[in-house]
């Protein structure tokens, strides 16, 4: 199995790059819409997931936090 | 595309005491002021979420990867919508990225970026001396990153 990116024109679906596929093949595609640049999410909500309730967390530093090693930058 | 790894994210949002933090910050204020693409693989995305699960509200959770979508431009690679399965990889390669003297952790990482986005220009990490040589891409620190650029 493989995919392709498709654009919809309206009408059909068009390979955005070729397909090494005969003429007449049956295919299936399934719909699916590619990450979009703007995510449904206001950067305000955004904002407020992502600091938190302010709950501390309970690592003092990120690699404890990912416990990785710390390495000199 | 500039892969990002999770000790940035989370040095930017929760760890502003760092001592990295003012060059971290730079460097994504100057990445979004250049409009350089930016992605996270999937595996570094749920490291974030791990980390910043303790100090978040239960139901805003699952809103942690859109919202770092949000906030700092960036697509999750491989797309979670069209690969959910986590990390599509396998014991024998996981293992065999391991003998690079990896973490499993970072294994994860370096095999996803391998296999879904090979094509990547470089990934910013705090933990560049370890992902050095046994990453398919370059890999930098955001301090040296950020060196490289005119000002």
């Amino acid at each position: 199995m493989s995919t392709i990116d498709v654009v919809f024109d309206g009408r059909v679906f068009v390979p955005a790059t070729p397909v090494d596929l005969p003429a007449g093949t049956k295919t299936v595609v399934v719909v699916y819409t590619h990450q979009s640049d703007r995510p449904a999410m206001t950067k305000a909500e955004a904002e407020r997931i992502l600091n938190g309730d302010g709950t501390p967390l309970p690592w003092t530093t990120v690699e404890e936090a990912l416990e990785r090693p710390r390495f000199q930058a | 595309m500039i892969l990002l790894d999770a000790d940035v994210v989370l040095i930017d949002r929760k760890y502003r005491s760092d001592t990295r933090y003012p060059v971290n910050r730079a460097t994504l204020a100057r990445l979004e002021a250049d409009t350089v693409p930016l992605g996270m693989v999937a595996h570094a995305v749920l490291e974030v979420v791990g980390v910043m699960s303790p100090g978040t509200a239960v139901k805003d959770i699952p809103g942690i990867p859109v919202a770092l979508q949000t906030v700092y431009g960036l697509k999750i690679i491989p797309d979670p919508v069209l690969e959910p399965d986590y990390a599509r990889t396998t014991f024998d390669h996981l293992i065999r990225q391991m003998t690079t003297k990896m973490s499993l952790g970072d294994a994860v990482q370096a095999v996803q970026i391998a296999d879904f986005k090979p094509d990547a220009d470089l990934l910013l990490t705090w933990n560049a001396k370890h992902f050095i040589g046994k990453v398919v891409i370059p890999v930098l620190t955001p301090a040296e990153w950020l060196a490289q650029q005119v000002p």
